[in-house]
């Protein structure tokens, strides 16, 4: 009789080991979740800071060569269309000319009328593009990443509002290619 | 049939537990650095990067100069305003010595990081050439 009461006893838990069990799986599931989810969502932001990266070197490179290759170049936004913020005079006759639309700069050469090539580097939106002419022999490019102070929290630190954070700034000196 | 109902098993043995239990607490020990890690790998690299253009800006800008300017230049060297607010801490420094072509300039740019080496780069600049580069184009 005691024998088979010990079996019946033993097929069970009680109710404290039940709830141990529980609350440690409980504590498991909760940290490997925020884990997996904190890994995801690295993985995406690497996936689009490396994108940014690689579109800004790109976009950088590009335009240090173009400026090389120009003779003279043109920052008035007076004289250049709409959108337009630099243009640059090649010695073969044909313009190269970067244009900021919503979410990328575009870069178009054109012969005359006739458009020869495109390209485009995407920054995502809310960037900001400015270009000056230093003393006529370089010109500068600068793109950054929107910032914006919320009214309601003052003391707060700048928060950049684009989803690739651009921090991109170009010195080209003009003509450097025709000089070599 | 009622002995084979007695063996089955329902749950898991305390030490099953424990052993998974340890795992876990392993995986998640080994995996939240890496997080952390990670975070500071992209940042750093943006650093990296930003202080090659840096760098590569100011290379720039010197090989524009007419070759009379070229040495008071590199001695009067800053860092941009764009690299001083994204660069903690941001140092440059300027190096300009005759060689037989010309001169040669090296740049050398440190900031606050991990690994103490700083960005160099080494260009060398014929006179004529300034010159000429200096004088085309008119933005």
């Amino acid at each position: 009789m005691k024998s088979t009461r010990s079996k019946w006893y033993r097929r069970g838990v009680s109710l404290v080991e039940l709830l141990v069990v529980m609350s440690a799986a409980t504590v498991i599931l909760t940290l490997s979740t925020g884990l997996i989810h904190r890994i995801m969502h690295a993985q995406s932001k690497a996936r689009v800071l490396a994108d940014g990266e690689r579109t800004t070197l790109r976009l950088g490179d590009r335009f240090r060569r173009d400026v090389h290759q120009a003779t003279h170049v043109t920052v008035d936004k007076s004289q250049l269309a709409d959108g337009s913020f630099l243009r640059l005079h090649l010695a073969d006759g044909s313009t190269l000319e970067y244009r900021r639309e919503a979410t990328t700069i575009r870069r178009v050469q054109r012969d005359g009328s006739s458009t020869i090539a495109q390209d485009e580097f995407s920054f995502g939106e809310g960037f900001e593009v400015e270009v000056n002419g230093e003393n006529g022999r370089v010109v500068v490019l600068s793109i950054t990443s929107r910032r914006l102070r919320t009214n309601d929290a003052v003391d707060q630190p700048e928060r950049i509002t684009n989803a690739i954070p651009v921090d991109l700034q170009v010195v080209a000196a003009i003509g450097q290619r025709g000089a070599k | 049939m009622r002995t084979v109902l007695m063996k089955r098993r329902f749950g898991a043995s305390s030490l099953e537990c424990v052993v998974a239990f340890t795992l876990l607490s392993s995986a998640l020990a080994f995996a939240t650095p890496l997080v952390v890690k990670h975070r500071r790998l992209v940042t750093s690299q943006r650093e990296y990067r930003l202080a090659l253009d840096e760098v590569t800006n100011q290379m720039e800008r010197l090989t524009a100069l007419p070759s009379g300017e070229v040495e008071k230049a590199v001695k009067q060297l800053t860092l941009s305003e764009f690299a001083a607010e994204r660069l903690s801490e941001a140092s440059l420094r300027g190096e300009i010595r005759s060689v037989e072509m010309g001169w040669q300039i090296t740049l050398s740019l440190t900031w606050e990081q991990p690994t103490a080496a700083p960005v160099t780069l080494t260009g060398w600049i014929l006179p004529d050439r300034v010159a000429s580069a200096g004088r085309s184009g008119q933005p």
